[in-house]
């Protein structure tokens, strides 16, 4: 058995730790240039196992290590030069190393002989003579007159340990002559006695320097005796009858335990070199202080804390947050009726969300863990292969959970053989073909989209997509008809088929027609996928898509058939929200599939419920009652109303009736290049959720990826959209995967249109408003006291002027809280009026640009333009223009100019908030309004309509203002058409380019007083001009 | 059950809820019910009926259900939606007896004993099966 067996634990993590840097240190070395430093590293490293395997009497793993260390010794001391072939055995030496630190309990019978032989032959060669290592260790130490230092550092442990029981340590010095001679004694004797008392630690012998004698005639032997014990120094002289004057106290710092091995040596000789020779010792001394102070610094920055502790912090967390979901949820109603709940909510949700990602840091390491072992097999594949080759590693600082990182190293491993294998041509084929001859793997980690993907990349040949299909009939994995309809990258996927192998040759690297599928479900196991880009002769990419952690994801909730259902965010992109009637965005059919038009692009749709099963059910309009729904399709009322329109509207049936005001919400889900769309009835906000695994008696339902209990303490479902996509039969080809994005800024453009930016903040009341940074000039903080009231006007000083604030709660149908008194107040200062009043908040929360959804029908009210759903919350849209009116009737009047004639305007505006407050004054100004979401519409909508004006933004989706008024100027009928562009795009270059474009006027949004007042002027030119 | 009476080992049994809210999975195998959250942990519920193939008319609502310890390794819990729970009895060997020649089939496998009782049978359910099924 082994010796200090309570200590290993931390000796083997230890050593694996060491192992491993050797291992770096080996095979990042540059040959021709060799980096003295890295040298240093990797000998301390060896020594330092050497050492502590020592205490632990690890006879093999001491002698192999020796011998290591002896060689890198001599390499550090430039005596030998570092060969290729060097560190070959070197590495093969330390993986036996490895081995035998991964199963010590056996390292006694692995045979190091051949390693030492041949380290120990690189010794020679050098004309070095060689020290075998058990040699050195049991040598006698009486009889040399250098003991090896290093020896000494095995011992090291020993004193460590006894100082650590109240041991003091002591120097020893006798004369050879004088006290064992003359004595009749010997230091075997000595020796004996002192461990009586205490622990031997180290012998050392010196020739006495004759000049130390009186007589200077017969030189000495003096022995040093290092020693300890709990014995004070003067019970010592009598115990070993020695004169106390030659014995001398030393002084062993205790250094944190993983520190020791590695610096015991300068511990043990800086005393040493105090006594012998003070001058040298002093000259060390500085850089040993320096050394150990930025050691123990280091030390203090971490600590060892064992994974399953780590484990159970994480599931305590998880558990906390659920805990705080529920407290969250039932004291919802009650925040308003216990005083100072909110702020004690709120501050155990920020804590306990905070809590969690810290814990969750914990558990997360730098993917290097796993890259670091890369670039070694990168070098022996090329030796085997006879390839040249080089690996170059990317994003090594990314972070992945333990557990994730733990697992990925096989997968990895794999693509990486495979594509060194399969995918580098040899060097002479890359020659011929004009590429380097040197082929490059790329490994690659970076975060995209709460992922993290890592690519494989090699410049090799490319994946053959014909051998596939060859490969993939010849083996029947396949039928020739499934293979017409599949695009290439669903042939791709077929390579992670069981049993499929494209290499013509099997070679021992890869290429067995294993692994590929094994690749596969390891990753899939993580939660992740894989995809495969190809091109042929130009290489080959694997992205690995991998979560960042296993066990806490946010997720939307959504519901189907009342049931509700968990679907991780990660996976969504957006959520379409399409109203029944709603001409721009509607179900198309290809078949009997459903389709939507998306920015574009075609989007496969299915609906949650079909897939999962459930029963169709509606209730039904006249009865009440639940009933299934027979439709085929989900989405055949849209067709029923449009057959409906078109039927004028007599055969309104009921079953157009009971859709009419349905919703239909599309969650558009991404998952790596594929993209779908899942209907679903109802969305109920995002949730973080912990995800527990399925139970063994239902997983063999695709469409669950685990199970999680909600706020509320019910269950629900996690919806796997991998799953959904096999269930619902879905095949992607490279037709409806996303292209890359060949035109970015044609991209963020869209995004431009959709978005609002949305300045949120709260009154006095615990409603959240909402108004539109467009509209917004500044915010100003201000106390309570500098508010001076005149009449019942409040008024604030602003830039030296009189600013007349407001109080929106004084206007609005929300609640309003007179006791508040809070001293800081915010001014929100609107910009474009004529007339400017600024409105006070109480809270400023956030700034958001988001795609908003606005409800008209929930919350209505003058001055409030509606409602929408942000982070969970309702949120009301300020309407500027009419607060300000209620607040200052007179400045804020609307002059009715044109009662007598109704003017139709065409309002062309992508955001449905502005759309809704162009609408609303201008029809308060007596016109007509018509409105279109965006330019193609607007041109349909002309085509059939006649419009006295149009008013336009710039920016919207599909077709731009731009885009648009240039028709309407080139169509004959429209050409003389005033159009008004009305954006938030204030730069004067733009507004040139508008201008030339063949606007008749450039107008920002939004001022309502300048907006009516030029489109008045711009008619009157119009009924001028006719 | 439907008018039969099943039993279960008592030790088995870790505890006997009423009025369950449980998550129904829509495309799992027919005789799972749903899952339910007892106490921070997922339970598994069985429609037992279904699964030992006794013909059962739905429409009463039954939200009684035993929840079964799960063997230390296994982190499933499972439970079984019941009628009604009737008594905690004591059993003589004497008493049981193994399943006739003749109940064979899905009934039979679950089934380990039946019980004499004074005016009716008791089947004895077999928990290991189930936790297999």
């Amino acid at each position: 058995m082994l010796k200090n067996e309570e200590y290993i634990q931390s000796f083997l993590e230890e050593a694996k730790i060491h192992v491993e840097s050797v291992e770096n240190g080996l095979v990042n070395m540059n040959l021709d240039d060799i980096d003295a430093e890295q040298i240093n590293t990797i000998f301390r490293a060896v020594h330092s196992m050497k050492g502590s395997a020592g205490f632990f009497n690890l006879e093999k793993i001491v002698g192999l290590s020796h011998c290591m260390e002896n060689l890198f010794g001599e390499i550090r001391n430039q005596k030998v030069n570092l060969s290729s072939d060097m560190v070959d055995i070197l590495l093969a030496a330390n993986d036996c190393l490895k081995k035998m630190v991964d199963d010590v309990l056996v390292s006694e019978d692995v045979d190091i002989s051949d390693y030492v032989e041949s380290i120990s032959g690189f010794l020679k060669s050098s004309d070095k003579s060689p020290s075998s290592p058990s040699d050195t260790a049991k040598k006698p130490p009486a009889s040399s007159h250098e003991i090896d230092c290093s020896v000494t550092s095995i011992k090291n442990e020993l004193l460590a340990d006894a100082i650590r029981h109240g041991h003091t340590y002591y120097l020893l010095k006798a004369g050879f002559n004088e006290d064992f001679v003359k004595k009749s004694t010997n230091p075997i004797e000595l020796i004996q006695t002192i461990k009586s008392i205490g622990e031997f630690i180290d012998l050392k012998a010196a020739l006495s320097e004759p000049a130390d004698h009186e007589e200077a005639s017969v030189p000495d032997i003096i022995l040093e005796f290092y020693f300890t014990s709990v014995l004070q120094k003067d019970f010592l002289t009598d115990a070993l009858d020695i004169p106390e004057e030659n014995i001398a106290e030393l002084i062993f710092e205790l250094e944190p335990e993983s520190e020791i091995t590695g610096h015991a040596d300068e511990a043990i000789n800086e005393p040493l070199q105090k006594l012998d020779s003070p001058g040298a010792g002093e000259k060390e001394k500085p850089r040993e202080i320096g050394n150990r102070k930025s050691q123990a610094l280091a030390a203090e920055d971490s600590i060892r804390v064992h994974v399953s502790l780590l484990n159970d912090l994480l599931n305590l967390a998880s558990e906390m947050v659920l805990g705080r979901n529920q407290l969250l949820r039932t004291m919802e109603g009650h925040r308003k009726s216990i005083a100072g709940i909110d702020p004690v909510l709120q501050n155990i949700d920020h804590i306990t969300t905070e809590l969690q990602e810290k814990v969750m840091q914990t558990r997360m390491q730098p993917i290097s863990n796993v890259f670091n072992k890369f670039p070694r097999i990168i070098r022996e594949l090329a030796r085997k292969l006879g390839k040249e080759m080089e690996l170059k590693l990317e994003g090594s600082e990314v972070e992945l959970d333990k557990s994730i990182i733990e697992a990925i190293g096989d997968p990895l491993t794999h693509l990486i053989r495979n594509a060194a294998d399969h995918g580098l041509e040899t060097s002479d084929i890359r020659e011929k073909l004009g590429k380097p001859r040197k082929g490059t793997v790329l490994m690659k980690a970076y975060h995209e989209g709460g992922y993290v993907n890592i690519d494989v990349i090699d410049d090799g040949a490319g994946i053959d997509i014909e051998r596939i299909k060859d490969k993939a009939l010849e083996k029947g994995l396949i039928h020739n008809s499934d293979l017409a309809m599949m695009g290439d990258q669903e042939i791709l996927q077929l390579l992670f088929k069981p049993g499929f192998s494209t290499a013509d040759k099997v070679t021992d690297v890869s290429g067995r027609g294993v692994g590929m599928d094994v690749v596969k479900t390891n990753i899939e196991q993580l939660g992740g996928t894989i995809e495969i880009f190809s091109a042929v002769s130009q290489g080959t990419t694997f992205r690995l898509l991998l979560p960042l952690t296993l066990a806490i994801i946010p997720s939307l909730i959504v519901q189907v058939e009342n049931q509700r259902f968990a679907l991780p965010q990660v996976n969504l992109q957006e959520i379409v929200r399409i109203k029944p009637g709603q001409l721009t965005r509607k179900i198309e059919f290809i078949n009997n599939s459903e389709v939507l038009r998306l920015r574009g692009g075609l989007l496969p749709i299915v609906h949650l419920g079909n897939v999962l099963g459930l029963p169709r059910t509606y209730i039904d309009p006249v009865t009440k009652q639940k009933k299934e729904d027979k439709r085929v399709t989900i989405f055949g009322y849209c067709k029923q109303k449009n057959e409906a329109d078109n039927l004028l509207q007599e055969d309104e049936t009921v079953f157009h009736m009971r859709n009419i005001n349905k919703v239909i919400r599309i969650l558009v889900i991404k998952i790596g290049s594929r993209k779908l769309g899942i209907a679903v009835d109802a969305i109920h906000g995002s949730e973080e959720i912990l995800v527990k695994p399925l139970s063994s008696f239902i997983n063999d339902c695709r469409c669950y990826s685990g199970v999680t209990i909600m706020g509320d303490g019910k269950t629900a479902l996690i919806l796997d959209p991998e799953g959904i996509i096999v269930k619902a039969n879905l095949r992607f080809n490279d037709g409806n995967t996303e292209k890359p994005e060949i035109n970015p800024e044609e991209e963020i453009y869209n995004n431009i249109g959709e978005q609002q930016n949305l300045l949120l903040f709260k009154c006095s009341g615990p409603e959240t408003m909402a108004i539109d940074l467009f509209m917004v000039s500044r915010v100003e903080e201000i106390e309570s006291g500098d508010i001076e009231r005149i009449g019942d006007k409040e008024y604030i000083k602003f830039r030296q002027d009189s600013l007349r604030v407001i109080r929106p709660e004084d206007y609005l149908p929300i609640s309003k809280d007179n006791s508040s008194s809070n001293q800081k107040l915010y001014i929100i200062i609107p910009k474009l009026v004529t007339n400017p009043i600024g409105i006070i908040a109480e809270i400023i929360d956030d700034t958001i640009q988001k795609q908003i959804s606005l409800n008209h029908e929930g919350i209505t009210g003058k001055g409030i333009v509606g409602s929408s759903i942000i982070n969970d919350k309702i949120v009301l849209l300020l309407n500027v223009y009419e607060l300000f009116e209620l607040a200052d009737p007179d400045n804020y009047k609307t002059a009715q100019i044109h009662e007598n004639k109704k003017f139709k305007i065409l309002v062309v505006e992508d955001t449905p908030f502005f759309q809704k407050i162009e609408k609303d004054y201008l029809e308060e100004a007596g016109y007509q309004v018509i409105t279109a979401n965006h330019g193609k519409e607007a041109w349909q909508l002309l085509q059939n309509n006649p419009v006295d004006a149009v008013v336009c933004d710039i920016q919207m989706p599909v077709m731009d203002g731009i885009e648009l008024v240039k028709r309407i100027r080139a169509d004959k009928g429209l050409a003389d058409l005033p159009v008004m562009a009305l954006t938030s795009m204030t730069g004067e270059l733009q507004k040139k380019e508008g201008l030339e474009a063949g606007f008749d006027k450039y107008e920002f949004k939004l001022d309502k007083m300048q907006l009516l007042g030029m489109l008045g002027s711009m008619l009157e030119k119009r009924r001028d001009v006719i | 059950m439907n008018d039969s009476l099943f039993g279960i080992d008592i030790v088995l049994i870790r505890e006997i809820n009423r009025n369950v809210e449980y998550t129904s999975v829509p495309g799992a195998r027919p005789y799972i019910v749903g899952l339910f959250n007892m106490r921070g942990q997922v339970v598994t519920l069985f429609n037992l009926s279904r699964l030992i193939g006794i013909r059962k008319e739905d429409g009463k609502l039954r939200t009684t259900c035993i929840i079964l310890k799960a063997p230390a390794n296994d982190p499933n819990q499972i439970g079984f939606l019941i009628d009604k729970p009737g008594d905690v009895i004591d059993l003589d060997k004497e008493d049981c007896e193994v399943p006739p020649a003749n109940v064979v089939g899905v009934e039979g496998e679950y089934i380990s004993q039946v019980v004499k009782l004074k005016d009716q049978l008791l089947m004895i359910l077999d928990p290991d099966k189930i936790f297999k099924a």
